[in-house]
């Protein structure tokens, strides 16, 4: 792995668009390890004196209705958002990685059935679904997570699944096999390592539909609940204000559809970087 | 001669459901009865769909029989126990073409050579990695190093791997599929020289399969002659390339070029039409389409193996 | 003879990541009317590359740098794209090794022939259907009439080649580049390809440029012969003479590695060593390592042609500088 990374970084340099979607990402990222030293309030600060204060030099987003800094509480929501990511991707991955793993090796009935169980699951339409879902729940961040990992685990059975199909013809597979080798073994030894690379596209493009996701969730109240500087929760109480506080939706919407994008670009990619074929010359 | 491997009527059939209801059978291997003694190198030889690499994978129980039996050491592989078959899977190794998908392509040679051993139990993990190292010195590639990844290495040196990966068990036994047709000529010449000298070092016993008969011939002790799931011509090497009777057999014979330019016009010799489809073998002898001496009974009635001259079987209704 | 086409100096580049890797370095080499010339060589000697060269169907991250490219007395290397295109698959076609790849599979053959044909005859379709019959009619395809309303996939590998090889003459080229046609197909069809070929190229006049790693075929196929090695021409002669006189020692070792010419029991020849980094070649003859002639001398400098006999050359140190010295004129270097 170590002589791969240099190519893998040159691929990365020599696409612009994966170069900025990367950009983005790493923002994103250091943006939330280093909230506290870069954010210029405590985001939870009310100032009333202050409140609904257009951009200015001490408020470059402006301020709320009880004055907290805006940009403050946008530096703090890359956190959660993050943490939305992360966790939906380990949450939907881990299962849907397993199921698409288990489901393609052994073949026949016991795929037949599961696959037509993540069929219905992605008959629905996504947001309806993680709605229905996180209503059921209770509107909360962590149930908001749970129910957008849910509708994401097909997504990552299905790839793993196809790559499983055809891994599983591959003659290393087969010399295993005729060695002894178990189907856990092959499963975890062979399969998904060689599913990872995928994966991880797939990964960072489901990141940023589950921030997406869990921002609308939040918007509509389901998800994280006022205070929490939820991106999607600053954008529903901002939209109240959106005529005469123009400010107050945009920065956070901005943020939403700043990381969303650079996830996707950042995904798209990295597919074509860890293609085998480009990778080869 | 002692007797290794039987195979009884061995059939592998494959079954194509299509979209609309149709069923297609392929009949990739059709009736097979073969004996490989203990020792030799059986050269398998035919054209591409004809069954021979299928015929490898039933052999290490990769693949079920359709029908038939396998016999090893005289036990019925098909019906073998869970803990007698991990115990025979040691005994029965394989090799494959591609030097490039037949490893995994995340694994270190360390890896790939010490997961046989840790399958099995076998050894602490500094005595694997001694017995990876030695192997490796047995197949001429000796690394100081295991920590290097597949991609890494050219293609005789992944296929020097693969082999190493085989012999890490100490089989008895190994299926070669098409060792060297990736290779290039400088490098097929070197792999073929490694398996001979493994063959004779570990007393390995080999069914060699090819498309390719003047590496089968350079090879095998004994060739049997697949077309169309069917064995239709075998005996010992020396038989069947000086008397080469099924006239598919001859076809196979006269179409290898030879690297020395004709003196004269240039003329090349070779068998009429296209190898049939396998879903729909033609009936009787499957070779009658393309035959150049059918007759009307080829049409009809399938040939069976006969005997002509002690061990050398040929199919086919012309031979008396 | 006038060549009809004539390569000097080819030089072709591939711009990787990992460096400059020289894939060609100085090929020339003439391809005379009517003749097949056999390209030889194994994985990497650059044969395919100086295939593509030609056709100027070299992709990114390759380039050819220097060189020119005669066909016809015209540097193809200085036309436009345009006017290249005009020439490929008109005055000059190549054949692949996967015919499944070149050929589109959802079109019907009958559409995919007429089309090429159309453009390059300026006729009608039904003008351009009744060339195709008569293309596939010459190269022997059975029911010609049905293969028309076929697709691809419903065509075995050597039928897919005839019908590539009935696209690729159906324009009347005056060179055909073929490469590695045979090498995807079983044993007994590439017999009927090679037999095509060879007729096709005596009834018709045509050039063929035939690329391929078997020794076998070229020499049944070929009237000259052209061996390469990482990127450089090592020797090319006739045939004849090139199998029955080979003179580099790679020209050598080749043949003495087959298979078909061992007798069971025996130990294979082998040609030590591989193929050296062409992204750091060395200074001197790039088949040094491996050579079992080599003297000091041959580390100074890449070899040049020498001519050995009647159209035998060699790109050899030790050879010329033996020979020289026998003729009385010592040492070159």
């Amino acid at each position: 792995m170590k002589k791969k990374m240099p190519l893998t970084l040159y691929l990365i340099l020599k696409s612009p668009l994966t170069l900025f979607g990367a950009v983005l990402v790493i923002l994103l990222i250091l943006m939330a390890i280093f909230a506290p030293l870069i954010a210029p309030y405590n985001p939870n600060r009310i100032s009333l004196r202050e409140k609904l204060a257009p951009p200015s030099l001490k408020h470059p987003f402006g301020t709320d209705e009880v004055g907290r800094d805006l940009l403050s509480r946008v530096i703090y929501g890359s956190r959660i958002s993050l943490q939305v990511g992360i966790v939906v991707v380990l949450l939907a991955g881990i299962p849907g990685i397993l199921i698409g793993a288990f489901s393609g090796y052994y073949g026949g009935q016991f795929d037949n059935i599961i696959m037509r169980l993540m069929d219905i699951v992605m008959a629905f339409p996504p947001l309806v679904l993680a709605l229905s879902i996180a209503a059921a729940l209770g509107p909360s961040l962590v149930n908001s997570m749970m129910a957008v990992a849910f509708i994401m685990i097909p997504k990552f059975s299905r790839l793993v699944r196809g790559e499983t199909l055809s891994l599983k013809e591959k003659p290393f597979v087969l010399a295993t096999r005729a060695q002894g080798g178990k189907p856990l073994y092959i499963i975890f030894r062979h399969i998904i390592p060689n599913s990872l690379s995928s994966v991880i596209v797939l990964a960072s493009l489901v990141m940023g539909d589950a921030i997406l996701v869990a921002a609308s969730l939040s918007f509509i109240g389901l998800g994280a609940q006022p205070p929490t500087p939820e991106w999607g929760a600053l954008v529903s109480v901002g939209r109240k204000y959106i005529l005469d506080q123009w400010w107050y939706a945009t920065f956070p919407g901005l943020f939403i559809f700043l990381a969303v994008m650079g996830f996707n670009l950042f995904g798209d990619g990295l597919r074509d970087i860890l293609d085998p074929k480009i990778r080869g010359r | 001669m002692e007797e290794l491997i039987r195979l009884e009527n061995v059939k592998k059939y494959f079954v194509k459901k299509s979209v609309l209801g149709g069923k297609k059978v392929l009949k990739a291997v059709d009736g097979v009865n073969l004996r490989i003694e203990r020792g030799e190198t059986l050269g398998l030889v035919g054209e591409s769909g004809c069954g021979k690499s299928t015929l490898g994978q039933v052999l290490l129980n990769l693949l079920p029989p359709t029908d038939g039996t396998i016999y090893y050491e005289g036990k019925d592989l098909t019906k073998i126990p869970k803990n007698e078959e991990q115990k025979l899977r040691r005994k029965i190794q394989i090799v494959f073409q591609d030097p490039y998908s037949s490893l995994d392509p995340r694994m270190t040679v360390g890896a790939i050579l010490t997961s046989p051993l840790k399958i099995h139990n076998i050894g602490t993990k500094k005595e694997r990695i001694e017995k990876a190292k030695e192997t490796l010195a047995k197949v001429g590639l000796p690394l100081p190093r295991l920590d290097r990844f597949p991609h890494e290495f050219s293609g005789g040196q992944r296929q020097r791997i693969g082999i190493a990966r085989a012999l890490i068990l100490d089989p008895e036994f190994i299926v070669l599929d098409e060792p060297t047709s990736a290779l290039d000529v400088s490098v097929q010449a070197q792999i073929l020289n490694l398996i001979r000298k493994l063959r004779e070092e570990l007393n390995l016993t080999y069914l060699f399969i090819s498309h390719d008969l003047s590496v089968i011939k350079y090879l095998s002790t004994r060739i049997a002659v697949m077309y169309l799931g069917r064995i239709v011509e075998i005996g010992k090497t020396e038989d069947i390339v000086k008397n080469p009777i099924h006239p598919y057999t001859k076809a196979l014979f006269s179409s290898i070029l030879p690297p020395h330019p004709p003196d004269g016009e240039k003329k090349i010799t070779t068998l009429e039409g296209d190898v049939p489809n396998p879903t729909n073998p033609p009936s009787g002898c499957r070779f009658h389409t393309r035959c150049p001496y059918a007759k009307p009974i080829c049409r009809e009635v399938e040939p069976k193996l006969k005997t002509v001259q002690g061990e050398h079987k040929v199919a086919c209704h012309l031979v008396i | 003879m006038e060549e009809l086409l004539k390569v000097e100096g080819l030089h072709t580049y591939f711009h990787t990541y990992r460096g400059v890797l020289k894939a060609l370095t100085g090929v020339s080499f003439s391809l005379y009317p009517g003749e097949i010339l056999g390209l030889v060589g194994e994985t990497g000697c650059g044969k395919s590359v100086t295939a593509r060269s030609i056709m100027r169907l070299i992709k990114e991250p390759g380039k050819i740098e220097e060189g020119k490219i005669l066909y016809r007395g015209k540097d193809l290397l200085s036309l436009s794209e345009e006017e290249m295109r005009t020439i490929r698959g008109k005055d000059i076609s190549m054949i692949f090794q996967e015919p499944m790849t070149s050929l589109n599979p959802v079109l019907k053959i009958g559409t995919l022939m007429s089309e090429v044909i159309m453009v390059h005859k300026k006729v009608n379709k039904n003008r351009a259907l009744n060339i195709a019959k008569k293309m596939l009619k010459e190269v022997k395809m059975p029911d010609p009439e049905g293969v028309l309303n076929k697709y691809p996939f419903e065509l075995s590998g050597g039928m897919r080649q005839r019908v590539m090889i009935a696209m690729a003459l159906s324009s009347d080229p005056e060179i055909l580049i073929a490469d590695e046609p045979t090498t995807a197909l079983d044993v007994t069809i590439q017999g009927q390809i090679l037999r095509l070929i060879i007729d096709l190229s005596q009834k018709r006049g045509t050039a063929v440029l035939l690329i391929t790693h078997d020794l076998g075929v070229v020499a049944n196929v070929a009237d000259r012969v052209i061996v390469m090695y990482a990127g450089n021409i090592v020797e090319e002669g006739r045939v004849k003479s090139i199998f029955t006189n080979p003179s580099h020692p790679y020209t050598k070792g080749l043949l003495r590695s087959l298979p078909s010419l061992a007798k069971e029991g025996e130990e294979l020849p082998t040609i030590p060593g591989t193929l050296p980094n062409l992204i750091y070649p060395p200074k001197g003859c790039l088949f040094y390592d491996r050579c079992d002639i080599r003297e000091e001398y041959c580390k100074e400098g890449r070899p040049e042609r020498f001519h050995l006999g009647e159209e035998h050359y060699v790109w050899c140190h030790k050879i010329k500088n033996e020979k020289m010295e026998r003729l009385g004129y010592g040492r070159t270097d």
